[in-house]
C-alpha cells in the first residue's frame, strides 16, 4: 500500500514540479487577492492590522478554491484514473497521494511568502510561526474538502464553479477556528485550543475524505 | 417493510391508498393550528402580535433541519443497499428542505425587523441556517449537473452523507463564533420555557408541517416514479 502511494506520489510530484509556472501563478494569485483588501478597505494601517489575519485566511481560501478543479480532472480526461482502477489499484491510495502532493506543491508555498505578506499588512512578524502553523493545518483540511468536491463533480457541467459551491459551506469551521486562533494571538491569549480544534477537524476529514473520494472517483469512471 | 417497498409499483399502490387521508389530516391540522396561532393565542407582553411569526418560523426550522437528516439517511440507504426508493426519496426531499430553510430565513428576517430592528444579523443560529440552505443548494446543483440525469444521484448522495456528518461541526463552530439569537426554549436542559397557551398552537402547527412535508414528498416521489414509467414505455415503443 505504501509502495503504491509512493508510486503515485512520485509521479504526481514530478508532473507538478515540471509545471513550475503553475505554482508561481498560484502564488501571484494569492498576493493579488491579498492586495485587493487594502485597496477596498483603505490604506489605514490600524484597520489593516485589525483585519490582517482574516485577510490572509480569505486570500488563502479564495486562491486555492479554483485550483481544486485541476486535482483529478486531467487524469480523468486522460484516462489515468480508469487505468489505475483496471490494474486493481486502490483509488483511495491514488486520491490520498494526489491530495498530499497538491498540499505540498500548491498550498504550502503560500507559507514561504507569508512573512512578506505579514510585513505588508502590518502583522507582527514574530507571530509568523503561529500563523503559519494554523494556516498549514487549515489548508490541509481545505485540500481534503477540495479533493472530495472535485472527485464528485468529475464529468459535470461547469465543474469548477460547482466545486466551489460545494466546498465553501463545508469549510466554514476551518475558517472560524483559523481566524479565532489569529484573534487569540492578537489578544495575547493561548491559541492552543483553536489549533487542537483545527487538528481535530483535519483528522475527521482524513477519515471522511478517503472513502468519499474513492467512491466519487469510482462512480465517475463507471459512468464515463 | 424495507424490502417490501423495494418494488416501486407496490409503493405506488400503497401511496395511492394513504395519500388522500394524509392530505385531509394535514390540512385539518394546518387549519386548526393556524386558527389557534392567529386567533386563539395571547400576544406576547413584549413582542406583541409579532410573536405569531414564531408559529411558522419554528416549525419550519425544525422541518428544515430534520429534512437534511432524512436526506442523509436516504443517501445512506441508497449508497449501501442501492434501494431504488431511497434515491427517489432523496431527490424529492432536497428541494422541499431548501424551501423550508428559505421559509425559516424569510420569516426570521421578517420577525427580526420589528424585534431586533434589523433584517439580518450575523448571528450563530441565522448563519448556520443559511449554511444549511447552501447545503441543500449544493445537493440540488450537484444532482442536476450531469447530462444524463441519473448520473448525478450517487455523487449527490455522497455529498449528502458528508454534509450530514459536517452539519453538527458547522453548527457548533458557528454557535461558538457568535450568538445573539434567543436560546432554544423547547429542547433545553431546564425544561420548557414557553407558556402552554403558546405551546399548543406551536405543536399543532409542527404536526401540520410534518404531515404536509410527508404529503409533498410522497407526491413528488409518485411523480418521479410515473415519469420513469412513461419513459420506459416510450423506450419500449
Amino acid at each position: 500500500m505504501i509502495l503504491i502511494f509512493w508510486y503515485y506520489f512520485k509521479r504526481e510530484f514530478e508532473i507538478s514540479i515540471s509545471q513550475i509556472t503553475d505554482i508561481l501563478s498560484q502564488l501571484v494569485f494569492f498576493i493579488l487577492i491579498m492586495m485587493l483588501f487594502p485597496i477596498a478597505l483603505g490604506p489605514d494601517p490600524e484597520n489593516l492590522k485589525e483585519f490582517g489575519i482574516a485577510i490572509i485566511w480569505i486570500a488563502a481560501f479564495v486562491s486555492l478554491t479554483p485550483a481544486y478543479d485541476r486535482l483529478f480532472s486531467d487524469d480523468y480526461i486522460h484516462g489515468f484514473i480508469e487505468k489505475s482502477a483496471h490494474n486493481a489499484q486502490p483509488l483511495g491510495c491514488y486520491a490520498a497521494a494526489k491530495c498530499f502532493c497538491f498540499y505540498l506543491i500548491t498550498a504550502l508555498p503560500l507559507l514561504i511568502i507569508l512573512p512578506f505578506i505579514c510585513l505588508m499588512i502590518g502583522i507582527n512578524i514574530s507571530f509568523y510561526g503561529e500563523i503559519a502553523l494554523s494556516l498549514a493545518l487549515g489548508m490541509f483540511g481545505m485540500t481534503l474538502l477540495g479533493g472530495i468536491a472535485s472527485s464528485l463533480v468529475l464529468g459535470a457541467r461547469r465543474a469548477a464553479i460547482l466545486g466551489a459551491v460545494l466546498i465553501l459551506p463545508l469549510s466554514l469551521p476551518i475558517l472560524i477556528f483559523g481566524c479565532m486562533s489569529g484573534l487569540a494571538l492578537s489578544e495575547d491569549l493561548s491559541m492552543r485550543p483553536h489549533i487542537f480544534m483545527l487538528l481535530a477537524i483535519d483528522l475527521c476529514l482524513v477519515v471522511m475524505a478517503l472513502p468519499a473520494m474513492q467512491a466519487g472517483l469510482k462512480n465517475a469512471i463507471e459512468n464515463a | 417493510m424495507f424490502d417490501y417497498f423495494a418494488n416501486p409499483s407496490r409503493f405506488n399502490r400503497a401511496v395511492k391508498l394513504v395519500l388522500p387521508w394524509l392530505e385531509i389530516i394535514a390540512f385539518g391540522f394546518l387549519g386548526y393550528g393556524l386558527y389557534l396561532a392567529l386567533l386563539n393565542s395571547p400576544a406576547d407582553y413584549q413582542q406583541g402580535d409579532a410573536v405569531r411569526i414564531m408559529y411558522i418560523h419554528v416549525p419550519a426550522a425544525w422541518i428544515a433541519l430534520s429534512s437534511y437528516l432524512l436526506l442523509g439517511i436516504c443517501a445512506f440507504f441508497f449508497l449501501i443497499w442501492r434501494h431504488p426508493l431511497a434515491e427517489i426519496a432523496a431527490s424529492a426531499i432536497a428541494p422541499i428542505g431548501a424551501g423550508f430553510s428559505a421559509l425559516t430565513l424569510i420569516t426570521g428576517s421578517l420577525w427580526g425587523k420589528p424585534i431586533w430592528g434589523v433584517w439580518w444579523v450575523w448571528d450563530g443560529r441565522l448563519t448556520s441556517m443559511l449554511v444549511l440552505f447552501f447545503f441543500f443548494i449544493g445537493y440540488l446543483a450537484l444532482s442536476n449537473a450531469f447530462d444524463q440525469s441519473e448520473r448525478g444521484a450517487r455523487p449527490a448522495a455522497i455529498l449528502a452523507l458528508i454534509g450530514c456528518i459536517n452539519l453538527p461541526i458547522v453548527k457548533f463552530s458557528v454557535d461558538w463564533w457568535n450568538t445573539l439569537h434567543q436560546p432554544a426554549s423547547i429542547m433545553r436542559s431546564g425544561g420548557i420555557a414557553i407558556d402552554s397557551s403558546m405551546l399548543s398552537p406551536l405543536f399543532t402547527l409542527f404536526i401540520a408541517f410534518q404531515l404536509f412535508f410527508i404529503v409533498i414528498v410522497l407526491i413528488r416521489m409518485q411523480t418521479v416514479l410515473n415519469n420513469r414509467k412513461i419513459e420506459s414505455h416510450i423506450l419500449r415503443g
